[in-house]
């Protein structure tokens, strides 16, 4: 019945719009208030369409000096987490999709249990070891531990993605004289690119949001961004315009690298959720 | 198979297990040894005094412990209800395939990747009691203005939602997946039998989707016990101690009241609960699928 089919379809959509509008109101909060002086931010009743777009919030948040550095950092620390875990996750991807071998088990199981690691359990020790060491207030420090938290998950999103490849197709590439490893690299890895690149956006978007090591093991020089944004939280109340100035630069990177690849995330999360 | 061949795994994995070791296993073993130590801020390393498990059974007379355990599991099971609950009914109900169906998708991945400090800086804005944008809309239906944020009675739920609001994009998502790959045959026999659509739910839909329900469950529960970020500038605990999960309490104390030792206990206790959470819930549910 055509005509069922119609109201199905348009009750899907007013779900949809429902449903979005709750899930993006907050974004849209952010964004429209950082536009927003602070006249029209403290309304009663608030303005949630009809106001003066400023850039005052914006200016206010070049005048802090610091904030290039804070950027630099985490522009730093998250390409380069995203580099070592990539290179390093796509190793063990390759090892856990194509191999079968004895403590394959216990070694997966191994490695993603390493997921659950409380950071707080780590924050102490890793304050003490990087104080000996040297690393601490080191943005390479900071690359460091959110390699070694963000592998975890990589492994898994990549293994799914790798296992979607056929074998075949490194195996003829070993007839042409590569070897396995070779192979893997030189044409496997061309075609998991997507997923490479969602897994890539994935990491980056984890140290770039990272908070609790950034506040507890950095200082002025080596500081991230979202702890940045917690300094706005004044002794009066929150300074509203610039922090979320701040934080809708720091989100929309990620907003748009989201959209981006969002195809290969869906398909990354849900293949590996599905073949569990 | 040649030597190198067999050996390849294992060199692939080496990089891996090298910083597992290196920058997890380590500091956590580091952690559980000094949990076992008397040692606050003021007393340099070297005076430490070992004295067992008396941090653990300190815990036992601790009010705040058992508070931050209950707000912890308060906290956990509030969002894993509403997120599979909405989850799930949004998963059936985004499952027709419809025009823009990839825009929508797309949108409704973003409340993930927005960092949770941010997030939780975002929505103090929000429920701002006299600014707040929900208090507005209440007020709009006329219905009085909510202390979110302030109201001990309220503000567990408040922050509740924030999580699941942060986290409902993944779980849908997982859902919708395993809602596609649902076999067709048994939906096809059910509308031969004649049965109702939520007889067909209950008893074909959920049973079937049950693995991933409880992989859900089991990802959801190990991220809930861990939540810091969001919690801590959304409400930092408060108001007094109201949202305090386990985990704010452990940074409390290491951080704030500068008892080191007893923080480094504390976050061992929220590892161990996490440990004996998954191992419950993997036996109790897998027992029954052959995996």
């Amino acid at each position: 019945m055509v005509k069922a089919r119609y109201v199905k379809d348009g009750l899907t959509y007013l779900y949809s719009i429902i449903f979005l509008t709750i899930l993006l109101l907050p974004i849209y909060f952010m964004i429209t208030t950082s536009f927003k002086m602070p006249v029209d931010s403290f309304a009663v009743p608030p303005k949630v369409f009809h106001f003066r777009p400023t850039l005052l919030n914006y200016v206010e948040l070049s005048k802090r000096q610091e904030l290039g550095r804070i950027f630099l950092n985490t522009l730093y620390v998250s390409l380069a987490t995203t580099i070592l875990v990539t290179s390093i996750a796509l190793l063990g991807a390759m090892s856990l999709a194509r191999f079968h071998f004895t403590g394959k088990r216990p070694l997966a199981f191994f490695i993603l249990s390493m997921r659950m690691a409380p950071a707080i359990a780590v924050l102490l020790p890793t304050y003490l070891l990087f104080q000996r060491v040297g690393l601490l207030n080191k943005v390479n420090g900071l690359v460091l531990l959110y390699s070694a938290f963000n592998l975890p998950f990589g492994i898994w999103f990549l293994r799914s993605f790798v296992m979607t490849i056929p074998k075949e197709i490194e195996e003829s590439g070993m007839i042409d004289g590569l070897t396995r490893f070779g192979a893997f690299c030189t044409l496997t890895v061309r075609l998991c690119s997507g997923g490479i690149a969602a897994s890539g956006v994935f990491t980056f978007m984890a140290a770039w949001n990272e908070f609790l090591f950034g506040l507890a093991l950095t200082n002025v020089y080596s500081r991230t961004l979202p702890v940045a944004v917690t300094a706005f939280l004044g002794e009066r109340g929150v300074d509203w315009g610039p922090m979320a100035a701040l934080g809708t630069i720091v989100s929309l990177p990620l907003l748009i690298m989201t959209l981006a690849v969002q195809k290969y995330i869906v398909a990354g999360l849900t293949l590996g959720a599905v073949k569990e | 198979m040649s030597s190198y061949e067999k050996r390849l795994p294992y060199l692939l994995l080496i990089p891996a297990l090298l910083s597992f070791l290196g920058l997890l296993i380590y500091p956590l073993l580091y952690s559980a040894w000094l949990s076992m130590h008397q040692w606050e801020f003021g007393m340099p390393l070297n005076t430490m005094t070992f004295i067992g498990f008396k941090n653990y059974v300190s815990f036992l007379h601790d009010e705040f412990f058992w508070g931050s355990l209950w707000v912890t599991t308060k906290f956990t099971v509030g969002t894993i209800c509403i997120e599979l609950i909405v989850s799930m009914i949004t998963a059936l109900i985004l499952s027709r395939a419809i025009l823009g169906m990839n825009v929508i998708r797309a949108l409704v991945i973003l409340p993930m990747m927005v960092s949770p400090a941010i997030v939780g800086m975002v929505f103090r804005m929000m429920f701002s009691t006299m600014f707040g944008w929900y208090n507005y809309f209440l007020a709009m239906c006329g219905v009085q203005p909510v202390d979110w944020l302030s109201n001990p009675k309220v503000v567990l739920w408040t922050v509740i939602s924030v999580e699941a609001w942060r986290r409902i994009p993944f779980v849908t998502l997982i859902f919708l997946a395993g809602l596609s790959a649902l076999p067709k045959s048994p939906y096809e026999s059910a509308v031969v039998d004649g049965a109702s659509g939520i007889q067909t739910f209950t008893k074909i839909t959920l049973p079937l989707m049950r693995p991933l329900i409880v992989f859900a469950v089991l990802i959801r529960m190990m991220d809930a016990f861990r939540t810091f970020d969001l919690l801590y500038t959304l409400t930092g605990g408060g108001p007094g101690t109201m949202t305090e999960t386990l985990s704010l309490y452990a940074y409390r104390n290491a951080f704030f009241e500068g008892a080191f030792a007893r923080g480094a206990a504390l976050s061992w206790v929220l590892l161990l609960l996490m440990i004996l959470a998954s191992i419950i819930l993997t036996q109790s549910f897998y027992r029954e699928y052959e995996m």
